[in-house]
């Protein structure tokens, strides 16, 4: 398979393992959701830390 | 937890670094203050407002010396465009703040406040939005073509008509490799100060798009550039809050010491990432700081009844953070990855210096 080959079965992503497919169309939600995850993380702590947000 | 004395509260130390560090690696990146990070998040960690004002323009003092410091290594910041734009910036700052005051006056300015910077954020963040998705298309299509987009390519045809102003003097800024009338610079620093001023913020989110879709900037010289004016205008707030006794220095510190470190990585992480990779970010944090005011205006709008408001800020206002500081971080270890030769996902390909 050359280089350009390669690349179309990456863009077409059918060839791809479903880790590599999810990275390819949904980092962005994950980095999202990652981040609203330490966002209540960090409301947890604050409530426990002080009883209130 | 830690007793600051000066402000009277009780707030926890590693919530502040985690705050210096992250809103510092999305400072250098994007070239802003974050301000409108910042003082939402001492808000909700017990601060009074006028505190985390002062102690948020205080901590970007420092922080943005240190940005600016490295992005002057890394060859982004034009000094002839930075310094002509002080001017305008310093007398729009003026104007807005006495607008400002005006509708302090009337008794509205808590409203007017909030559907100004959700219009003015949400424009933005739509205009950036669409124009990047455009110029990432574009690379896209270079590079499966075998062309080597360099590192910016914008699609917006703003900067051509602003350049073809022929008021004299005509500047050429070198670095940013532009040549436009003084009056654009100045006028571009004047309106973007006037907002800032009257919004209350230091105006690097506003600033950094007209740099790249007025003047006509790369977006790396105009992320450089813009944190010149922060120094100016952080430095300028940081002495008239500590003069009016608004700073907690013991907090100040606290945050500088995540946001010395996260300034450096974010300035230093332009250097692997194209044009429209930052302008993405940019324009994420855009829509997000626009929920928040959202937030807050519902908040007004419902005579401060909504409780559970509250409770989602402290997860946006921390969630959107940590989002954004994990994106730029993803974003550098694709790099390095694309560089290396190993896989990357398909749509970092274009985003990234290979």
């Amino acid at each position: 398979m050359t280089a350009a080959e390669k690349d179309m079965a990456v863009a077409g992503g059918k060839d791809l393992p479903i880790v590599k497919r999810l990275l390819n169309s949904m980092w962005f939600y994950w980095m999202f959701l990652l981040g609203i995850s330490l966002g209540i993380a960090a409301a947890i702590y604050l409530i426990w830390l002080r009883g209130t947000v | 937890m830690f007793d600051f004395a000066i402000a009277g509260v009780t707030a926890p130390i590693p919530l502040l670094i985690f705050v210096g560090f992250t809103v510092g690696i999305v400072g250098g990146f994007i070239g802003v203050g974050g301000g409108y990070m910042v003082t939402p998040a001492l808000i909700v960690f017990g601060f009074p407002g006028y505190m985390a004002s002062g102690i948020d323009m205080t901590h970007i003092a420092g922080k943005g010396l240190v940005s600016t410091l490295r992005h002057r290594q890394l060859g982004n910041i034009d000094w002839t465009l930075a310094l002509s734009m002080v001017a305008g910036t310093m007398l729009g700052v003026e104007l807005g703040v006495r607008l400002l005051v005006y509708f302090k006056k009337l008794g509205i300015a808590g409203i007017v406040l909030l559907i100004t910077s959700v219009v003015v954020m949400f424009s933005l963040f739509l205009y950036t939005q669409l124009e990047t998705r455009r110029a990432h298309r574009k690379m896209k299509d270079l590079g499966a073509g075998g062309v080597d987009p360099g590192r910016e390519l914008q699609t917006s045809s703003l900067p051509r008509l602003f350049q073809s102003i022929p008021l004299r003097p005509i500047v050429r800024c070198r670095t940013a490799r532009v040549v436009v009338s003084m009056w654009v610079i100045v006028l571009v620093g004047l309106v973007t100060g006037f907002l800032a001023g009257f919004l209350g913020v230091g105006g690097g989110f506003i600033r950094v798009p007209a740099l790249v879709y007025l003047v006509g900037a790369s977006t790396h010289i105009a992320v450089g550039t813009d944190l010149v004016e922060i120094v100016f205008s952080g430095g300028y707030g940081a002495l008239r809050h500590s003069i009016e006794g608004h700073v907690d220095m013991m907090a100040v510190l606290l945050m500088l010491s995540g946001a010395l470190f996260g300034a450096q990585f974010g300035s230093i992480a332009t250097s692997y990432v194209r044009g429209p990779a930052i302008r993405y970010i940019l324009s994420y944090s855009l829509i997000l700081a626009t929920l928040g005011a959202v937030m807050r205006l519902i908040y007004v709008l419902s005579g401060q009844k909504a409780e559970v408001l509250s409770f989602l800020a402290v997860i946006l206002t921390l969630g959107e953070m940590a989002f954004l500081c994990m994106f730029i971080l993803s974003l550098v270890w694709f790099a390095r990855r694309h560089k290396r030769g190993e896989w990357v996902p398909d749509w970092v390909k274009p985003l990234v210096i290979s």
